[in-house]
């Protein structure tokens, strides 16, 4: 307890160092500085991303894009069973696939 | 004149305005950059870059703050972008101790040891304590500055001041 008071003390100097401080201030040549940043005009792509950035802008392009894509996905006719089914027939005559039984006789041909 | 015609007059371009608003505003707006970024060249940038972005941005000043508010407002976050590239570069690797010109001589070094401190504060305590310590803003204008309620910069100056005391306990157990 005796070594936490100087230490609390101490903390408490440190912590009061910044009272009475005077503002720093900012270079007499500022505005000199700054001025010919005023006239360079601002690039495409910041002007762009600023606008882009804007939240009423930003909300609504990423509205626009989830209507377009469930619009895509509404909008596509769905896949029918039976063309598949179709499909895989034809595969499966083409290459003479048929259900392997565990009583089928082995094919021991050469 | 009073802030609506200064604020048209900037919204025209008027140039004699411009340069009142810098005038005027120019050394708490790089105060509280160095506060924040802690490195003079660094904050000399920061102010440059908070005025030609209230140059270019008047137009979307809203007028229910005030412009100082709103120029703290960029000066803050300018300043945390800077410090957050800073950090990504690790250009500073280990930090040089900051000394403020405008603190008391007899004062410099304790001040160094809590700018040192103030760097490992969470953003929003930091921004707070900051404006509170460097620009002595009430916490009816910090909240007005940080967009939040004058409880949360109560809370947020709280826990700045009990942070900065384990840090500085570490710290002096190390050194002594």
């Amino acid at each position: 307890m005796d070594n936490q008071t100087p230490l609390n003390n101490r903390i408490d100097e440190i912590l009061d160092s910044l009272q009475g401080m005077q503002r720093a201030t900012a270079s007499p040549h500022l505005y000199t500085r700054i001025k010919p940043a005023l006239a360079k005009p601002e690039s495409f792509w910041i002007q762009l991303a600023r606008f882009v950035s804007r939240p009423a802008i930003a909300y609504s392009l990423s509205a626009v894009l989830v209507l377009v894509n469930i619009w895509f996905i509404l909008s596509s006719p769905p896949v029918k069973a039976e063309i598949a089914n179709e499909q895989l027939s034809a595969l499966a005559a083409e290459y003479h696939l048929s259900s392997v039984s565990l009583l089928d006789p082995p094919n021991n041909l050469p | 004149m009073n802030e609506k015609d200064f604020i048209d007059r900037l919204r025209n371009g008027d140039e004699d305005a411009f340069r009142a608003l810098v005038d005027a505003w120019k050394d708490r707006i790089y105060n509280t950059c160095l506060g924040l970024v802690q490195q003079g060249e660094d904050a000399e940038d920061c102010t440059q870059e908070v005025f030609i972005t209230a140059y270019r941005k008047i137009g979307q000043f809203r007028e229910e703050a005030a412009v100082g508010t709103w120029l703290y407002r960029v000066a803050v976050n300018r300043s945390l972008d800077l410090l957050r590239k800073r950090s990504r570069e690790k250009q500073h690797g280990e930090w040089i101790d900051f000394q403020h010109p405008g603190v008391q001589l007899e004062k410099k070094q304790d001040a160094a040891i809590l700018f040192r401190a103030i760097r490992q504060l969470p953003e929003n305590q930091k921004v707070a304590y900051q404006l509170q310590q460097m620009e002595n803003l009430s916490q009816r204008e910090i909240a007005a500055v940080m967009d939040i309620s004058e409880s949360a910069v109560e809370g947020l100056l709280q826990r700045a001041r009990n942070t900065l005391r384990k840090i500085l306990i570490t710290y002096l157990d190390k050194n002594n």
